[in-house]
């Protein structure tokens, strides 16, 4: 029960109990006044009844006391009225024997009254002659007091009506920074670090509320400052100083990550761009002029295009590097044309001649399974070749590279027919804590099989599902089946990953179902987590904030693998507040080998920890891998070392 | 046996202690035995030293006529009823003097205790009779024989007066006690007096269980039983 709903009730009770009292105490106190009324009149109407009588005669007989008796009888207001003798025998009397009340029956039974009798003795001198005894009935007092709890009650109620109304905004009024500082602490404790902007006026609740500012914002400071530093070691490892885009590790672990198997890019370019004659501008110009148009030529890479911003780094001295995900032959030509001649009226307007020339080696590709490694000697065979061909002018070549013919025919039929017919099957690898070697959760992957149950390879189906636009239906496929394991299977871990595209998770049509899934397996879905690739993550992180806020309703919660470094990074781990972040294989496998690597992932674990986001490595291979992680704070650890993926149990 | 048991056994207790304490009470209003030191001290505030051993006189002298088995002597006495009154008449008449009310008490009508008519050692028509009621009463004497009388005096042309009847049986002539007259006699001798009303305080016991038939009509009388009350709780 929410604290406003404990006040109304505190408060409701408490009225409630109020009007039944104030009802009572009034109804109680005219009954009172009502008796002692109707027992003045009882002893009233019998002391002159008896000095009546008294007065007019010196022995009592029926007949006078019934002359006496009935004009006072008749007049209603009396259940009996006799006359006794002194021995007590009864000498004349009239009584009713019922009366009617205006008043319910309930209200009798619950107010009794008692008609009062009054006693009066008759005397002729100091002669005792017996004595007159009245009884009032209580029907007209049932009617007055009827009338009066129904007038009171009435009256009651509508101040009751009232003061609920004034009690409402009261509440409201009190409670509604109280509300504020709720959303705060929940806000906080979902990881973000609000700030109450007005304070209240109440003062416990103004304290509360400076309490909760000051610890946001040294939160915030302590995040921002590890931020920094991340930030700071990021750049001098993966940054050239001098263009102030990527050097040519920060360049390969870029586009590698680009190009992970898990990734949705399957085809694109990768442009060499390499500044001729250089030397001599240094020497007609001054040192400074060369490093310039280096930075001039970086800058007009980085320019975002049609298809959004290529990843630019430094190849080498004065090549420069673009990779262009999913950018199709003709597109790049055009687009490093246009570079070569923005650069060419830059050098006019310089006043350079021709001692500078631009080159460009294009390499196009297309398929599964590509690395940069493959890409990089045929960009630079072109570019040498564009050099030779274009002489002192510069000029472009291209080249394309497949890493293998794409499915076709009957292997793409037989690639569409399996994800149609759901052959999926999961395989799945435990990720395991680094300090005391608990399985931490277990990721589960897709093996697809075909009619023959042969298994078709990850980088075969996967280029053909991107294309048709099946990786939703494939994606749905495998968190059906793992709901259904989450079910079966008992040994499965508490937490159970699955890996997400944003192609899938894009379809308004297959989220809807995935969402009607998750309602239908309510009761395991708050076991998944749902992987997002960083690559995809920055890409779309807003959708991927949709898409978070509406698995959370089943406590299902998303997570980023595959995570690279890059100048987005931070920023986009404090805005998604994934479950978790694992660390892209590239990482692990250079880790031992680079001291700036450690540094920044350490960082990283430091800037995280507020923000309650766990890290853990992927493609661990061996036990000594697994220490040196441990000494940087990572959590957990998955790859060869945690197990390789097996399929499930049962 | 739970706290809210105990609770109800507690307040049943409570409540049959107040029942017996208050019927005692009510029972001993106007007695000498119920004057407490509290009220002795009291009455010595409010009329001076002597006030206490006028209480405690008259309460030793009710103590001896309870002791002598007064009220078997005036059942015993059949015929001679006035006699054994005599001795209640003269304890009361002789300790107090007549003094109206609004010279003693600044009032146009006050009935004063039995306690303050000592007190005091004076007191009009009212607290005379009031006085020999209630000593009467104290000394067993069924109450359904006494009437505290409104009566005229006749030979005063009519001047309002209050005496106190004693009714051997319901039928008979009653007795007279009252001041202006040294002995007690039958009404039929006291032709200077005619009666008006008689009552006794019948209904009182009544009115404390809940039911009605006390004497509301006199205010007076229901002010007394107030301070009788009042002085009981000293």
């Amino acid at each position: 029960m929410t604290l406003i709903q404990q006040l109304r009730t505190g408060i409701l009770t408490a009225f409630v109990a109020l009007l039944v009292g104030i009802e009572g105490l009034y109804v109680w106190s005219a009954k009172e006044h009502l008796e002692d009324q109707m027992n003045a009149h009882a002893n009233e109407t019998a002391t002159s009844l008896a000095l009546s009588i008294g007065s007019r005669t010196s022995s009592i007989d029926a007949s006078l006391a019934n002359i006496m008796i009935n004009p006072v009888f008749d007049r209603g207001h009396f259940a009996k009225v006799e006359v006794r003798s002194t021995g007590g025998e009864l000498v004349f009397g009239r009584s009713l024997e019922r009366y009617e009340s205006a008043a319910p029956r309930w209200f009798v039974a619950l107010v009794p009254i008692e008609g009062p009798t009054g006693e009066a003795l008759i005397t002729a001198g100091w002669k005792q002659l017996g004595k007159v005894v009245v009884q009032v009935h209580p029907g007209f007092a049932y009617q007055q007091l009827y009338a009066t709890a129904r007038a009171t009650l009435l009256w009651l109620l509508l101040l009751f009506a009232l003061a609920l109304v004034a009690m409402r905004y009261y509440l409201v009024g009190i409670l509604t920074p109280l509300k504020q500082i709720e959303q705060a602490a929940l806000a906080i404790s979902n990881r973000q670090f609000v700030t109450i902007g007005t304070e209240p006026r109440t003062l416990e609740l103004q304290r509360v509320t400076r309490a909760i500012n000051s610890l946001s914002a040294r939160m915030r400071d302590v995040i921002a400052q590890e931020s920094d530093r991340a930030e700071r070691l990021r750049k001098d490892a993966f940054e050239d100083t001098l263009t102030g885009q990527l050097n040519r590790r920060g360049f390969e672990q870029a586009v590698s990550a680009t190009l992970d198997g898990r990734s949705e890019i399957h085809s694109g370019a990768l442009a060499l761009f390499s500044i001729s004659g250089l030397e001599e501008v240094n020497r007609l110009f001054g040192l400074s002029k060369g490093d310039e148009l280096l930075k001039r030529l970086a800058a007009e890479l980085a320019l975002p295009g049609r298809r959004g911003s290529a990843v630019v780094g430094r190849w080498q001295g004065p090549v420069l590097a673009a990779f262009g995900p999913t950018v199709d032959a003709p597109a790049a030509l055009a687009w490093a044309e246009g570079v070569r001649n923005a650069f060419a009226a830059h050098l006019r307007q310089e006043g350079i001649g021709e001692e500078v020339a631009l080159s460009a080696g294009i390499v196009h590709f297309g398929g599964g399974g590509i690395a940069l490694a493959q890409l990089g000697p045929v960009a630079e065979a072109a570019l040498a070749d564009a050099a030779q061909k274009g002489g002192t002018a510069g000029g472009v070549a291209d080249a394309v590279y497949r890493s293998g013919e794409p499915a076709q025919g009957a292997e793409l039929k037989e690639i569409e027919a399996a994800i149609a017919a759901g052959r999926v099957t999961l395989l799945g690898q435990n990720v395991i804590t680094i300090a005391d070697k608990n399985v931490l959760q277990m990721e589960l992957f897709c093996r697809l099989t075909s009619a023959d149950s042969t298994v078709i390879p990850a980088e075969r189906f996967m280029p053909v599902a991107s294309r048709h636009g099946l990786l939703g239906a494939l994606d749905l496929k495998v968190i059906e089946q793992a709901l259904l394991a989450l079910e079966r299977i008992a040994s499965l871990p508490r937490t159970v990953s699955v890996n997400v595209t944003i192609q899938g998770a894009g379809d308004a049509r297959l989220r809807a179902a995935l969402l009607e899934l998750l309602e239908r397996k309510k009761q395991v879905a708050g076991r998944l987590v749902f992987e997002f690739t960083g690559n995809a993550a920055s890409r779309a992180p807003q959708f991927i904030k949709t898409f978070a806020a509406e698995v959370h309703r089943f406590g299902a919660r998303v997570a980023l693998d595959s995570f690279e470094i890059d100048r987005n990074s931070m920023a986009l781990a404090h805005e998604l507040l994934p479950a978790y972040i694992k660390l892209s294989p590239a990482f692990t496998q250079q880790i031992s080998t680079r001291e700036d690597l450690r540094f920044i992932v350490e960082a990283m674990v430091r800037m995280l920890r507020p923000l309650e986001i766990p890290l853990i490595a992927q493609a661990v291979e061996d036990e000594e891998m697994v220490d040196l992680l441990g000494t940087l704070g990572l959590l957990g650890y998955q790859g060869d070392a945690a197990g390789r993926p097996e399929p499930l149990p049962g | 046996m739970t706290a809210g048991k105990r609770f109800v056994g507690f307040a049943v207790l409570l409540a049959l202690c107040a029942a017996v304490v208050s019927a005692q009470a009510i029972q001993d209003l106007g007695y000498t035995s119920s004057v407490s030191a509290a009220l002795t001290e009291q009455l010595a505030k409010k009329f001076g030293a002597r006030a206490p051993g006028r209480v405690s006189d008259w309460a030793k002298a009710a103590q001896k006529l309870k002791a002598a088995g007064y009220a078997g002597k005036l059942e015993a006495a059949k015929g001679r009823e006035a006699d054994v009154l005599q001795d209640v008449n003269e304890a009361i008449n002789d300790r107090v003097r007549g003094v109206e009310d609004r010279d003693l008490w600044r009032m146009e009508d006050y009935w004063a205790t039995p306690a303050e008519t000592i007190g005091i050692a004076s007191g009009d028509c009212e607290d005379y009779a009031l006085a020999k009621y209630y000593l009467l009463k104290e000394l067993g004497v069924p109450q359904d024989r006494l009437r505290i009388t409104y009566v005229r005096i006749l030979r005063r042309g009519g001047q309002a007066h209050m005496v106190l009847a004693y009714y051997a049986t319901p039928d008979a002539e009653p007795l007279i006690m009252d001041n202006l007259d040294a002995f007690v006699q039958s009404a039929s001798k006291r032709k200077d007096l005619e009666p008006v009303y008689g009552f006794n305080d019948d209904g009182l016991q009544l009115v404390k269980t809940g039911q009605r038939g006390k004497p509301a009509q006199i205010r007076a009388w229901l002010a007394l039983q107030e301070r009788l009350v009042g002085e009981s709780r000293l």
